[in-house]
């Protein structure tokens, strides 16, 4: 992978992966059965590394938004099977939120870490590959010595805790939960 | 040994891109490809657009659980809290000779994604920042990271390569004549072999370099006869700006730094031709000893004397002329 793909890819994991359970919950919400969210989602990330650069884009949970939107209406439109509504003015408003940036962030992580414990559900062999590699800058020979496993067990904890993190990425939504509340919730009594 | 691609065929017909995806970024950022690995990969990308998506979200996917685990306290023996304590205080490390300086201009920050810290916070209350980000590589270098910063480690047998994907950081580079350390920033690299700079993104393919101990060589995309030598004290910004479309130039991979390369440190003409003339048919000859004491600063192909003549007569207003097989340079 080039230079200019790691740069986008490093943007995707700042500001587009944040966001994919409320785009994935959203889509859920919007097209029922109409369409399938992973195909939406898969086309998303590939428009987005095809971009030569994303210096243009100031907000990447809108651009994550429109590009399901308008992906969808595409697959929509192609299997006849949906009536396609175009999003008003107030719904788009709904689902754009207006929070500064770091506070988004923040209650991601929290809701994520609270629901999940994700880091705990990482193995052990997981962490100490990780830290290695990326943090120690061993390669993946060293890495498998310095642990003692074979170089293939090195790789199956990495390939277990990435499913493990994009199943939770998936899942998150933060949006629901608001919605789950406020149906455990009534208005009044908060 | 066994052959290795089986792993990555599915087994259950079931499997979904995404798990292929998976499969795929980890091998490719953790495992080893042949080059067989990378047909397969190359064609299967190439097969579906959700492929290529998936892909990128898996990569994206990586970068998350890397910075969650690289924000947590570590796990490895061999990075623990109480190395962490003590390494204010350690004067072990010999070979730098060099004072570690308060580093009060260093940058403290975390490097890693705010959005999946993995400390427990109380609900409705904001997350401090931590403080240093501190990374000890394997040779013994230690990189210092800003909050927002992102680096990506290759120590490898003939140079150690740090690509600067995000944000700023400062870098101890350990003693390795052997070993070139090269930070690549965008479009933009920084050389050195024992010294302390820093380098942070600037725009999209941009750097800027500051040096606070010992000497930098500075050079943008291609043009590594042009590298400027910074010192300790200096700085240097460098905004290449967007590359020709990929259509126009056809991509190089650049040579191992040692082998095409004659790296001049503020040398004599004299000296520095010596050096081409060591693995140069074409030999150069300097005319005028005065010449020959005037010194040069820069980064030149190996296998190219002309360029570096060039240079010289463009530098010391010196005139060029060919004698036989050889380039005489002198005073004009």
């Amino acid at each position: 992978m080039n230079e200019q793909q790691d740069r986008v890819t490093a943007w995707i994991a700042r500001e587009i992966v944040p966001h994919e359970g409320a785009v994935r919950g959203w889509l859920l919400r919007q097209w029922r059965d109409a369409i399938d969210v992973d195909d939406v989602i898969q086309e998303c990330y590939c428009r987005i590394i095809e971009l030569g650069s994303i210096a243009h884009i100031a907000n990447g949970r809108a651009y994550f938004f429109r590009s399901a939107q308008s992906i969808a209406i595409d697959i929509a439109r192609r299997r006849k099977t949906a009536n396609i509504v175009a999003m008003t003015e107030s719904e788009w408003l709904d689902v754009m939120d207006e929070e500064p940036l770091q506070d988004r962030a923040l209650e991601a992580c929290q809701s994520l870490e609270r629901v999940n414990g994700l880091l705990s559900q990482l193995t052990l062999t997981c962490r100490q590959v990780i830290e290695l590699r990326r943090v120690e800058g061993l390669s993946q020979r060293e890495t498998a010595r310095r642990l003692g496993v074979s170089e293939n067990v090195v790789e199956n904890h990495i390939v277990r805790g990435l499913r493990k993190i994009l199943n939770a990425i998936a899942s998150q939504d933060a949006d629901a939960d608001e919605e789950e509340e406020r149906r455990i919730v009534p208005p009044q009594t908060r | 040994m066994r052959k290795r691609n089986a792993g990555l065929s599915p087994r259950k017909p079931a499997d979904s891109v995404n798990e292929i995806a998976i499969r795929w970024a980890a091998r490719t950022a953790y495992g080893a490809l042949a080059p067989e690995d990378h047909a397969e990969l190359d064609i299967w990308l190439a097969t579906d657009r959700r492929h290529r998506g998936a892909y990128a979200r898996a990569r994206a996917g990586l970068l998350v659980m890397e910075d969650m685990v690289a924000a947590a306290p570590p796990v490895s023996s061999c990075i623990n809290d109480n190395e962490r304590a003590l390494r204010g205080t350690r004067r072990s490390r010999a070979w730098w000779a060099l004072p570690v300086a308060a580093s009060g201009a260093v940058l403290l920050g975390v490097a890693s994604l705010p959005w999946l810290r993995p400390s427990p916070v109380a609900p409705g209350k904001p997350i401090a920042i931590a403080s240093a980000r501190t990374m000890d590589l394997a040779d013994g270098s230690v990189a210092t990271l800003s909050h927002d910063a992102r680096i990506a480690v290759d120590l490898g047998s003939a140079t150690r390569r740090i690509t600067l994907t995000a944000g700023e950081a400062t870098f101890k580079v350990a003693k390795d004549p052997s070993r070139p350390f090269v930070v690549q920033s965008g479009d933009v690299f920084a050389q050195a072999t024992g010294t302390v700079y820093s380098v942070s993104r600037v725009d999209a393919t941009g750097g800027r370099v500051k040096v606070r101990e010992g000497s930098v060589l500075v050079w943008s995309r291609d043009e590594r006869d042009q590298a400027v030598l910074l010192h300790a004290g200096g700085e240097l910004i460098l905004n290449p700006g967007p590359p020709a479309p990929p259509g126009l130039m056809a991509a190089r991979p650049l040579p191992p730094p040692q082998l095409a390369q004659i790296s001049l440190d503020n040398v004599t003409l004299a000296s520095a031709a010596e050096r081409f003339n060591r693995v140069n048919d074409v030999k150069i000859v300097i005319a005028d000893p005065a010449l020959g004491e005037k010194r040069i600063v820069g980064l030149f192909a190996a296998n190219d004397p002309e360029q570096f003549v060039r240079a010289v007569a463009a530098i010391h207003d010196a005139d060029v002329t060919r004698n036989g097989s050889n380039i005489v340079i002198k005073m004009k």
